[in-house]
C-alpha cells in the first residue's frame, strides 16, 4: 500500500472543486465558461465517487465515474449544440440574453 | 246553447287569420275580418242569450277540456253562462262590435306602418277573445288567463303607435302597474286553492261559509288588489290617464267599456266570498268612494279631452266599487253596462273630434265646434247626459240605484260622497262640453274621414250608442236577480233623499253652464294662491305618480344602475384577483436567467444541508 | 337503443368533422341536422311506443365490475321529455348558427353533437360514475364552442365557465365517492348504481347526508345557475356563439335542474327536506335578483341571460316546495324555458349578425325594418313574462302554487318576481324593436323561411304547453311519483 491519503482530504478537494465550479457558473456570463465550470463541478462529483470507492474497496465508485464521463460527453454534445443555436439567434454568448422564459 | 264556445272562438279565429297572414290582406278584407268576427260573435251571443233566457236554467256550463291536472289541482277550461256572464258577454261583444266598426273607419289610412291596420285589428280581436274568456270562465284560472290576456292586449294597443317613446312608456306603465295588482290576485288564488282545494268558482263559493273569517277577508282583499289594479282604482289608478296614449277606439273599448270594469266583474263574480266578510266589503266601498272623489276632482283640472274622460271612467268605476261594497250587487253590474254605453259613445265622439282637429286633444285649443261637427256634438251631448245621470237617461237609473242603496245600507257618508261626486261629474262634463263646443273656433276642423266607407262606419256606431245611452236604462236589470240577488227595495223614489240625489246633477249642470260660459266670474278664485295650488295638485292627479316615482321606481332604477356589474361577481373576481396577485409574486422568481436558477438551487441545497445537519 | 342514440350523436360528430374536408363546407351542418332529426324521431318513437313499468327504454351491462360500475341507461318520462327537448334544440342550434361561422364548420358541428351526446347521457345515466362521465363529456366541447367561436371576450368567458363547472363538478365527484364509500362501509358492497345508492342513503349518519347532499346541490345549483353561483352565466352566454347560447340556455341549464330532481333530492330526502327552506330562499332570490339584474343590462344577450337565472329560480322554488304542484311546475318551467329562451337567444344572434352589436342603445325601432323579427321577439318576451296560455305560465304558476303551501312568505316574494319580469321583458322589447327607428340603421334583413320555420315550431310548442300541457304533465308525473320524496 502506498502512502494513504485520508479520504477527508480528497473530499475537501472535491468540495473545493465543486465550489469553484459553482462560483464559475454563477459569475460567468459567457456560456462557454459556464459549460467549463459545469465540467469542473461534475468532475468534483466524480472525484468524490472515486475517493469513496477507494475507501470501501469497492468498484462502484469507479463505475460511477465512468458513467459521469459518458454523461459529460453527452452533455457537452447537447450543450454545444445549444451554444451554437444561442450564438446564431442572439448573436452573443451571454446566457443572460436568453431570458425569454421569464414569467 | 252548445254554440257558446263559438263566441270566444270567432274573435280568436279573426286574430289568427290576421296574425298568420302577416298583414298581407288588403285593408278592406282586414276590416271585414276584424269587425266581422266580433259582429258574428255578437250575433251568436244574442242567439245563445235568447236560448238561455228561454231555457229557464240558472247556469249553463260547457266543459271544453282539462287544462292541467296536477294532484288535486285540476282546473278545466269551461265556459260558464249565467245571467252575470250573459250581461258581460253582451256588453263585450255588442259594444265591442260597435267599437270595432267605428275603428274600421277611424283607423283607415291612419297608421305609420304599412301593415298597421291589420296589426291593430289582430290585437283588438285578441282582446275581445281574452275578455270573453275572462267573463265566461267558470274557473278562476281561466279567468286569470283572460285577465292577463286583456292586460297584454291593453299593453299592445296603448303602445300601438310604438315609434313614440312616450306611448311605449305609457303602455309599459299600464302593464306593470296592473301586474302589481295581478300579483295580489295570483296570491289570492293560491290562498283560496289551498283553503278550499279548488279554483272552480261555484265550488269555491259554496265552501266559503265554512272558512275561517280572517282567511276569507285576506282572500277577498287579495282579489280586491287584482281588481283595483285592473279597474284603475286608488291606489293603483295611475296608469289609466297615461293609457290614453292609445288610439281612441282602444280607449273606448278597453279603457272605458270593458277591460277596466273587469275588477267589478271579478268582485261580483266572487260575491259568495265577499258576503262572508263585512270587512272586505267595507274596504271595497271605501276604495270606490276614495277613487270617486279623487278622480272627480282631478278631472276638473284636466285640459286633455281624453284624460278628462279617463278620470271620469275612474270615478264611474268608483261608483261600481262603492255599489259592490254597500251590497248593491246588481246595480253595480247595471251601472257597468250603462257606463259601457255612454262612455264608449263619449270616447268615440271625442275620437271624431280629435280626428277633425288633426289629433289635437287639448280642449282649450278647440271651441265652437257645435255647428261644425254636428254628429260628434250631439253624440257627445247625449253621452254626457248619461254620464251626468241626467234623469231618465241610462246612467240615471243605474247611478240612482247605487246612491239610494248606499243611503239605506251604508249611511250618509257613502251617499253624501256619491252625490258630491255626481255634482262634480256634472261640473267637469259641462266644462268639457262648453269649452269644446261653444265659444269661438280656435282650430278649424277638417273632414278627416276618407270617403264614404270610413264616414259611414264611424257614424253608425255613434247613432247606435246614442240610442243605447238614452234607452239602455229601460232594460232594467231584473235579469241579474238569480245570480246576484235582487236589488234592495228602496223606500220611495220621491223621498227627500231620492229627490236630492236626482236634483244634484241638474243643479250642477246649471251652475257649470253659468261658470264656464262666463256668466259667473270665478277667475279671482281660480287665480288665488290656494286656487292655483289646488289646480296644480288636481292636475297632477293628487301626486300619486310623484310619490310612486320616488318610492318605487327611483330606488329600483338606482339599484339596477348601480349594480350593473353584479356585486355577487365581486366575490369571484376577488378570488381571481388573489390568485393573479400570487401569480405575479411567484412569477418574479422566474427571471429566465440560468445563473439565477443555479444560484437558487445552490442556496436551496445549502439550506437543505444545514437543515439535515441539524443547524437549523 | 339509448346507447345507440348517444353513439349516433358521437359518430355524427366525427362524420361532420371529416365531411368538411372530404365533401365541403356545407356538409357538416346537414350531417348535424340529420343526426338531430333522427334523434328527435327516435324520441318520438319511444314516446309513441309507450312505457313499460314507467320506462320507455332501458339498457344495462357491466362496465367495470370490480368497482360496481355499470352502464345503466334508463329512459323514463322525465328523461324522455328532456331528451326530446335536447334533440329539438339541437336542430334549433344548428339552424340558428347556419351561416354565423366563417371557418371551422366541421369542428363546430362536432362540438355541438358531442355536447348533446353528453347531455343525452346525463339525462339517461342511472349509474353515478357514468353520470359523472357524461357530465364531463358535455363540458369540454362547450368550452371549445365558447373559446373558439365566441365574441370579443371569449377567453375570459370560456375560462370562467370551465372553472365554475369544473370546481363544482369536483365537489360532486367527491360527494359521489364519499357516498359510495359510506355505503360500502354500511352494506359491504361497492356500487355506483343509482337504485342501490338511493336505498342506502337512509343508513348514513345525518350530518354526512347533509354534507353529501350539499356537494351535489352546489354542483347542480352552479349549473342551474342559482344565486350566488350564477355569475359565470351572463359572461358565457354573452360571449358564446348563437348555437352555444341556445344549447347553454336551452339544455345545459336543465342538466342542473335535472340533477337536483333526480339526484340531490331523492338520494338524500331527509337532508333535502331540512334544506328546503334554503332551497326555496335561493329560488326566490334568483327570481328577484335575476330580474333586477336583467333590467339593468344594456346588452340584449346579457339581459336574456340574466332572465334565465330568474326563470331557473322557479325551478328551485318548485322542487323544494316538496309537493306535486311544485315539482311539476319545475319540470314545466324547464321545458317551456327551453323554448322561450332559446328563441330569444336565436333572436339575439340574428340581431348581432345583422347589426354587429348587441347593445340595445344601438338598436331601436327595428320593427320598421323587420316586422317578423319584431313579432317573434314580442311573442317570446310575452311568453317569458309568464302570460297565461303559453308554457311558461303553467310552469311558473304551478311552482308558485306549490311553494305557497310550503312557505307563504317566500312564495309572496317570488310572486313579486313576475312584476319584475314584466319590467325587464317589456324594457327589452321597447329598446330593441320599438321606439323611434335608429337613424344609423338603414335596412335590416327580416327573417326568412329557414328561421321562421324554427320559430314557428317553438311558438307552437309554447302554445301547446300552455293550452294543453296534460300529456307532458302525465309523462313527468310517473317519474315524480317514482322519486319517492313527496309526501
Amino acid at each position: 500500500m502506498a502512502i494513504s491519503i485520508p479520504v477527508e482530504h480528497v473530499l475537501y478537494l472535491a468540495a473545493l472543486l465543486f465550489l469553484l465550479g459553482l462560483v464559475g457558473v454563477l459569475v460567468r456570463r459567457n456560456v462557454i465558461f459556464l459549460l467549463m465550470s459545469l465540467e469542473v463541478m461534475m468532475n468534483a462529483a466524480g472525484l468524490a465517487f472515486v475517493a469513496a470507492g477507494a475507501k470501501w474497496g469497492q468498484p462502484d465508485g469507479q463505475i460511477m465515474f465512468m458513467f459521469i464521463l459518458a454523461l459529460a460527453a453527452a452533455e457537452v454534445a447537447v450543450a454545444l449544440g445549444l451554444v451554437l443555436q444561442l450564438s446564431r439567434r442572439f448573436e452573443t454568448l451571454d446566457v443572460d440574453a436568453a431570458d425569454e422564459l421569464s414569467g | 246553447m252548445e254554440h257558446l264556445w263559438l263566441v270566444p272562438a270567432l274573435p280568436l279565429l279573426g286574430f289568427l287569420v290576421l296574425f298568420l297572414t302577416e298583414g298581407r290582406l288588403p285593408d278592406r278584407v282586414v276590416a271585414v275580418v276584424g269587425a266581422g268576427s266580433v259582429g258574428l260573435a255578437a250575433l251568436v251571443a244574442l242567439f245563445v242569450g235568447y236560448q238561455f233566457t228561454q231555457s229557464g236554467v240558472a247556469s249553463h256550463p260547457q266543459v271544453l277540456w282539462t287544462w292541467m291536472a296536477v294532484g288535486s289541482f285540476a282546473p278545466t277550461v269551461t265556459l260558464h253562462l249565467d245571467s252575470l256572464s250573459l250581461v258581460m258577454m253582451g256588453v263585450v261583444t255588442g259594444v265591442g262590435f260597435l267599437i270595432h266598426l267605428y275603428a274600421t273607419g277611424y283607423m283607415w289610412k291612419d297608421h305609420e306602418e304599412p301593415r298597421g291596420y291589420s296589426r291593430f285589428f289582430a290585437y283588438m280581436n285578441l282582446f275581445v277573445f281574452a275578455m270573453l274568456m275572462l267573463v265566461l270562465g267558470d274557473n278562476l284560472l281561466v279567468l286569470f288567463l283572460g285577465w292577463e290576456g286583456v292586460g297584454l292586449c291593453s299593453y299592445l294597443l296603448i303602445g300601438f303607435y310604438h315609434r313614440d317613446g312616450a306611448n311605449g312608456y305609457a303602455a309599459r306603465k299600464a302593464f306593470v302597474v296592473t301586474r302589481v295588482g295581478d300579483t295580489a290576485l295570483a296570491l289570492g288564488l293560491f290562498l283560496l286553492f289551498w283553503e278550499v282545494g279548488t279554483l272552480h268558482i261555484q265550488d269555491a263559493l259554496d265552501q266559503a261559509a265554512a272558512l275561517d273569517k280572517t282567511t276569507v277577508t285576506v282572500i277577498c282583499l287579495l282579489l280586491l288588489g287584482g281588481a283595483v289594479g285592473k279597474s284603475a282604482q286608488v291606489p293603483l289608478q295611475t296608469w289609466l290617464p297615461d293609457a290614453m296614449a292609445g288610439p281612441t277606439p282602444v280607449s273606448a273599448l278597453i279603457h272605458a267599456a270593458t277591460m277596466v270594469t273587469a275588477g267589478v266583474y271579478l268582485i261580483a263574480r266572487m260575491q259568495g266570498l265577499y258576503l262572508e266578510s263585512a270587512d272586505a266589503r267595507h274596504v271595497v266601498a271605501l276604495v270606490g268612494l276614495v277613487t270617486l272623489l279623487v278622480s272627480s276632482f282631478t278631472a276638473l283640472a284636466q285640459t286633455d279631452i281624453k284624460r278628462i274622460l279617463a278620470y271620469s271612467t275612474m270615478s264611474q268605476i268608483g261608483y261600481m266599487f262603492m255599489a259592490l261594497g254597500v251590497g248593491a250587487w246588481s246595480a253595480a253590474i247595471f251601472h257597468l253596462m250603462t257606463h259601457a254605453f255612454f262612455k264608449a259613445l263619449l270616447f268615440l265622439a271625442a275620437g271624431s273630434v280629435i280626428l277633425a282637429m288633426h289629433h289635437e286633444q287639448d280642449i282649450f285649443k278647440m271651441g265652437g265646434l257645435r255647428k261644425k261637427l254636428p254628429v260628434p256634438f250631439w253624440s257627445m251631448a247625449i253621452g254626457s247626459l248619461g254620464l251626468m245621470a241626467f234623469p231618465f237617461t241610462s246612467g240615471f237609473f243605474s247611478k240612482d240605484a247605487i246612491l239610494l242603496t248606499a243611503w239605506t245600507e251604508a249611511g250618509w257618508l257613502y251617499w253624501g260622497g256619491g252625490v258630491l261626486a255626481a255634482g262634480l261629474t256634472a261640473l267637469y262634463t259641462v266644462r268639457m262640453m262648453v269649452i269644446t263646443f261653444w265659444g269661438e273656433t280656435k282650430t278649424e276642423p277638417h273632414d278627416a274621414s276618407h270617403g264614404g266607407f270610413s264616414r259611414t262606419n264611424m257614424w253608425l256606431p255613434l247613432v247606435a250608442l246614442c240610442a243605447l245611452s238614452i234607452g239602455g236604462g229601460w232594460f232594467g236589470i231584473g235579469v241579474l236577480d238569480d245570480t246576484l240577488g235582487a236589488l234592495i227595495e228602496v223606500d220611495s223614489h220621491f223621498s227627500p233623499v231620492a229627490l236630492a240625489t236626482m236634483a244634484m246633477p241638474i243643479l250642477m249642470i246649471g251652475l257649470g253652464w253659468l261658470i264656464f260660459t262666463g256668466r259667473i266670474n270665478v277667475q279671482g278664485l281660480v287665480d288665488s294662491a290656494v286656487g292655483r295650488g289646488l289646480r296644480r295638485f288636481f292636475a297632477g292627479g293628487w301626486g300619486f305618480d310623484w310619490v310612486y316615482d320616488r318610492v318605487f321606481v327611483g330606488p329600483f332604477v338606482w339599484f339596477a344602475k348601480a349594480n350593473k356589474g353584479d356585486f355577487v361577481d365581486w366575490t369571484y373576481r376577488l378570488t381571481a384577483g388573489v390568485v393573479r396577485a400570487t401569480h405575479y409574486v411567484a412569477a418574479l422568481t422566474q427571471s429566465g436567467r440560468l445563473r439565477w436558477y443555479a444560484a437558487n438551487m445552490a442556496a436551496g441545497l445549502v439550506v437543505l444541508l444545514l437543515f439535515v445537519a441539524g443547524w437549523l | 337503443m339509448i346507447l345507440l342514440a348517444i353513439l349516433l350523436l358521437l359518430a355524427a360528430g366525427v362524420v361532420a368533422w371529416a365531411s368538411e374536408r372530404f365533401i365541403g363546407a356545407n356538409a357538416p351542418r346537414w350531417v348535424s341536422l340529420t343526426a338531430f332529426a333522427a334523434g328527435l324521431a327516435w324520441a318520438a318513437f319511444e314516446c309513441w311506443s309507450g312505457a313499460a313499468d314507467g320506462l320507455y327504454a332501458a339498457q344495462s351491462f357491466e362496465w367495470i365490475p370490480r368497482f360496481g360500475i355499470n352502464v345503466i341507461l334508463e329512459l323514463d318520462g322525465l328523461s324522455l321529455l328532456l331528451v326530446a327537448l335536447t334533440m329539438f334544440l339541437g336542430i334549433v342550434a344548428v339552424v340558428s348558427s347556419w351561416d354565423e361561422m366563417e371557418t371551422g364548420h366541421g369542428f363546430f358541428q362536432f362540438n355541438i353533437l358531442w355536447v348533446m351526446a353528453g347531455v343525452v347521457g346525463v339525462f339517461t345515466a342511472m349509474d353515478l360514475f357514468l353520470f359523472f362521465f357524461f357530465w364531463e363529456v358535455m363540458l369540454i366541447p362547450m368550452y371549445f364552442l365558447i373559446a373558439i367561436w365566441g365574441h370579443e371576450n371569449k377567453g375570459y368567458a370560456s375560462m370562467k365557465f370551465f372553472l365554475f363547472t369544473q370546481i363544482s363538478g369536483l365537489l360532486m365527484l367527491l360527494a359521489i365517492l364519499a357516498l359510495v364509500f359510506f355505503t360500502q362501509a354500511a352494506t359491504g358492497e361497492v356500487t355506483f348504481g343509482y337504485a342501490a345508492l338511493k336505498n342506502a342513503g337512509a343508513s348514513l349518519p345525518a350530518d354526512v347526508r347533509t354534507w353529501l347532499m350539499l356537494g351535489f346541490f352546489v354542483a347542480f345549483a352552479t349549473k342551474l345557475p342559482s344565486v350566488p353561483f350564477h355569475t359565470w352565466l351572463p359572461d358565457a352566454h354573452t360571449q358564446a356563439p348563437t348555437a352555444g347560447s341556445v344549447i347553454l340556455a336551452g339544455i345545459l341549464l336543465k342538466t342542473g335542474a335535472y340533477g337536483i330532481i333526480r339526484f340531490a333530492v331523492p338520494l338524500f330526502p331527509e337532508a333535502s327536506l331540512d334544506f328546503a327552506w334554503w332551497g326555496m330562499l335561493l329560488g326566490a332570490a334568483s327570481i328577484l335578483y335575476g330580474g333586477v339584474m336583467a333590467f339593468s343590462q344594456s346588452d340584449f344577450k346579457r339581459l336574456v341571460a340574466y332572465s334565465s337565472i330568474a326563470h331557473m329560480g322557479f325551478v328551485l322554488l318548485g322542487v323544494y316546495a316538496f309537493n306535486e304542484q311544485g315539482m311539476q311546475g319545475a319540470v314545466m318551467t324547464m321545458i317551456a324555458h327551453g323554448f322561450s329562451t332559446a328563441a330569444l337567444f336565436m333572436m339575439a344572434g340574428a340581431l348581432q349578425q345583422r347589426l354587429h352589436t348587441r347593445e340595445m342603445s344601438r338598436m331601436g325601432g327595428l320593427w320598421k325594418h323587420a316586422p317578423r323579427m319584431g313579432v317573434m321577439t314580442m311573442f317570446f318576451v310575452v311568453a317569458s313574462v309568464g302570460t297565461p296560455g303559453l308554457g311558461n305560465f303553467v310552469g311558473e304558476f304551478l311552482a308558485l302554487l306549490g311553494a305557497f303551501k310550503q312557505n307563504v312568505w317566500l312564495a309572496v316574494a317570488a310572486t313579486v318576481g313576475i312584476v319584475v319580469a314584466a319590467v325587464y321583458g317589456l324594457h327589452l322589447l321597447q329598446r330593441s324593436f320599438q321606439g323611434e327607428p335608429n337613424p344609423q340603421i338603414e335596412a335590416m334583413d327580416d327573417f326568412g323561411f329557414r328561421e321562421m320555420s324554427v320559430m314557428a315550431l317553438m311558438m307552437l310548442g309554447l302554445v301547446w304547453l300552455g293550452v294543453y300541457p296534460q300529456p307532458v304533465l302525465e309523462m313527468s308525473a310517473a317519474t315524480i311519483a317514482g322519486l319517492g320524496v313527496l309526501p
